[in-house]
């Protein structure tokens, strides 16, 4: 059995949708520091894929939240805030969370969202940065 | 207790088998998902994002229809102690990520998903244990 689904593994990254380049090689979505990533309301649309409790908490000004969990609710307001063209940079808690990257995967993937940019170092980054 | 163990064994593989084609369809996703738990070295990742969807699907298949049921039975319950255990070090290192348990279909906290693979490895322990109980070389339908 373990022999048996080596076959196919070895098919599908040959034939993969993403073609013959490897589907994977590093994070998905390019990061930027808070210090490239620009003001929140200068260009830029801010993402918090952290838990809506995080997000009622406190919250990057100006930003959306947007995560998995509730992403059926959450999209519209990102619709309805986004321009075609605008930068998008989404953050999570710190260096070790993994949302950005997924919220920010699946807004390139399904939404065809050009521009985003996952936050390097999250949310922790930015209250560092803020205390500077 | 045969009907239990026949429903417990078609649910448990096509759950897998489902989990499996999930991530089949998006292995760049599933290799981010594997990434964030910060277990493996990148190398490995890509290699572990094409083979164990396809390890899933067919351990899944087995364990529904047969035949190498109870070879699927041993694949699926080593799968699900491995995962429970990566999602526990990933709760206790705090880390903020989805499960990847189910591609893009994720939906629940990581403290979910990690009771949800406890449940499914003590059934999977059950029937394990069932299929090699004296003078059973297979599970009963």
């Amino acid at each position: 059995m373990l022999c048996l689904a080596l076959m196919p593994a070895i098919v599908t990254a040959w034939i993969q949708p993403e073609g013959r380049k490897p589907a994977w090689n590093g994070p998905a979505v390019a990061e930027v520091t808070v210090e490239e990533a620009g003001a929140p309301g200068a260009g830029a649309l801010w993402v918090d894929a952290r838990t809506e409790a995080a997000f009622a908490q406190r919250h990057v000004p100006g930003a959306l939240a947007l995560n998995e969990e509730n992403w059926e609710a959450l999209l519209p307001g990102f619709v309805a805030a986004w321009r075609p063209g605008a930068r998008v940079v989404v953050y999570c808690d710190d260096e070790a969370c993994g949302r950005s990257q997924d919220v920010a995967a699946r807004l390139q993937r399904e939404l065809q969202v050009g521009q985003v940019y996952v936050l390097k170092g999250g949310w922790a980054a930015w209250l560092g940065a803020q205390k500077r | 207790m045969n009907r239990l163990a026949f429903f417990l064994r078609i649910m448990v593989g096509a759950l897998f088998a489902y989990a499996g084609l999930l991530k089949v369809v998006h292995p760049g996703q599933f290799a981010t998902d594997i990434d964030h738990y910060r277990l493996l070295p990148h190398f490995a990742i890509q290699p572990l994002a094409f083979y164990l969807p396809w390890l899933e699907i067919i351990a899944g298949a087995a364990v529904m229809f047969g035949p190498g049921r109870r070879g699927g039975l041993t694949l699926l319950l080593a799968l699900s102690l491995v995962f429970t255990a990566a999602i526990g070090t990933a709760l206790a290192r705090h880390l903020d990520i989805s499960c990847g348990c189910f591609g893009s279909l994720d939906a629940g906290t990581l403290g979910v998903s990690f009771v949800r693979d406890i449940l499914l490895s003590l059934a999977l322990l059950w029937l394990f244990l069932r299929s090699a109980g004296p003078g059973k070389g297979h599970l009963t339908s």
